[in-house]
């Protein structure tokens, strides 16, 4: 029996310089079971799709999957060649003008519900696949919903291209879509719990942060 | 007997039209049972689910044939009850109306100028979110792929990006190397400028049955 982990640096986070525990490590010693962390910082949902798909000759029968979904609007696309990833198109990238990421800006603040939803039911067949062929229990959850990208305008473009600014719902036909499907763990996401200092360091969760998540996804793994 | 799975849109399925159309031409050149998951108008994502559901039945020695569409086609999207909805992208604003009331003519100018500009990245985009699939099927399933794209001849397909498809070995090259088939005003192939006819599917047909013989025990020479 085995824990897969899949998302973003909710998840791995490689440069983190503090010792901390990510939560597929705690929820795996409170389960006691061994795990595959395949979480890694700046990923999108897309790529841990792929790494998924990559895994999925691993996953065996009574094993766990866990995704975390991050927010949609990565302005990347990576592919996975020769088991290296290489960046298929980055907005900052020479090739790209200003008005193209501009207009990328526009498009991914303006649709973000749809490109959120679209991940969402790019992923789930996956699910349904491995819970009903494999069976496997898949779980899965949203990070920094309440985050999104923005242009500043101050920023030189090439140099720093995107800054996060929190407290900006996606929408509330989102927080109503999540909330009606049981796609969050906890109201204490929305509420804003790992907004606190005592939860968060630099965008991203402390050790704090990792056990309150890996309560909650011990706790959905028990229904 | 083995199966050929197909996907695909209105190039490989559209049930307006009483063609034979190529899976089943093929299917039957090569003697296996065909299973046409086609479907007019839908999305490469809805395509990629239907692939998805039908892993567990993929056997050893099955082909699978997936054609994409283009990104600009539309955007299916779901409601509160997962029912499916489809916003139709094509010519014009009063197609875009009829689809939702949800979306304001700005939403749609927003789309269409997106889509239009990363053309080429919405298509590679498809493509690799299919690519790991397309390698499990034939590593871990024992089955054959072979893919091509239903693209729009007037756009100019960035070229680093069309090479990055071509060295995939599995692409169906049609005429020109095109990795889409190309009717243009043809009439013989076409019922329009985009659509085969009886004659297209066969056309197309020889190109996915050399695409298919190609390092298999098959010898199917056009």
């Amino acid at each position: 029996m085995k824990l897969f982990a899949y998302g973003c640096s909710w998840t791995y986070y490689l440069a983190t310089k503090d010792f901390i525990k990510f939560w597929p490590e705690l929820v795996a010693k409170e389960l006691k079971i061994n795990f595959i962390n395949n979480g890694y910082n700046g990923f999108s949902n897309f790529e841990s799709t792929n790494r998924l798909i990559k895994d999925l000759h691993l996953i065996q029968k009574n094993d766990i999957v866990v995704f975390q979904f991050t927010f949609p609007n990565r302005l990347k696309v990576n592919y996975l060649d020769d088991d290296k990833w290489y960046y298929n198109f980055k907005l900052e990238n020479k090739n790209y003008k200003k008005e193209d990421y501009l207009l990328w800006l526009e498009f991914v603040n303006n649709f973000n519900l749809e490109l959120l939803l679209k991940d969402f039911y790019n992923t789930k067949p996956l699910f349904e696949h491995i819970e009903k062929n494999i069976g496997a229990k898949v779980r899965y959850w949203f990070s920094s919903c309440s985050e999104i990208l923005t242009y500043n305008k101050n920023s030189d473009i090439l140099n720093d291209n995107f800054i996060i600014m929190e407290n900006i719902d996606y929408s509330i036909d989102l927080i109503e879509y999540l909330e009606k499907n049981n796609m969050t763990l906890s109201d204490d996401f929305k509420n804003g719990v790992l907004k606190d200092e005592n939860f968060k360091d630099d965008k991203h969760p402390n050790q704090n942060g990792h056990n309150f998540i890996a309560k909650y996804i011990i706790e959905s793994l028990k229904t | 007997m083995n199966t050929l799975w197909t996907y695909g849109t209105c190039l490989t399925k559209y049930l307006k039209d009483n063609f034979t159309f190529w899976p089943e031409i093929v299917a039957k050149r090569i003697k296996y049972n065909v299973v046409n998951n086609g479907q007019g108008g839908c999305s490469n994502v809805f395509l990629r689910n239907s692939l998805i559901a039908d892993l567990s039945k993929i056997k050893e020695n099955d082909i699978v044939v997936f054609q994409f569409t283009y990104n600009l086609c539309q955007i299916n999207y779901f409601d509160y009850n997962e029912n499916m909805h489809t916003l139709k992208f094509h010519n014009t604003y009063e197609l875009f109306k009829e689809g939702s009331t949800y979306y304001s003519n700005e939403d749609y100018e927003l789309w269409e100028k997106f889509s239009d500009r990363f053309y080429s990245e919405l298509i590679l985009r498809d493509y690799y979110n299919l690519v790991e699939i397309f390698n499990y099927i034939e590593k871990h399933l024992k089955a054959k792929v072979r893919f091509f794209f239903f693209l729009r001849h007037h756009k100019v397909f960035n070229e680093s990006i069309l090479y990055r498809i071509i060295k995939d070995k599995r692409v169906v090259l049609f005429q020109d190397k095109s990795i889409s088939p190309k009717f243009g005003k043809n009439e013989t192939l076409t019922i329009d400028d985009r659509h085969p006819n009886q004659q297209g599917h066969v056309y197309m047909s020889k190109y996915i049955l050399n695409a298919i013989s190609i390092d298999t025990k098959y010898n199917l020479l056009i």
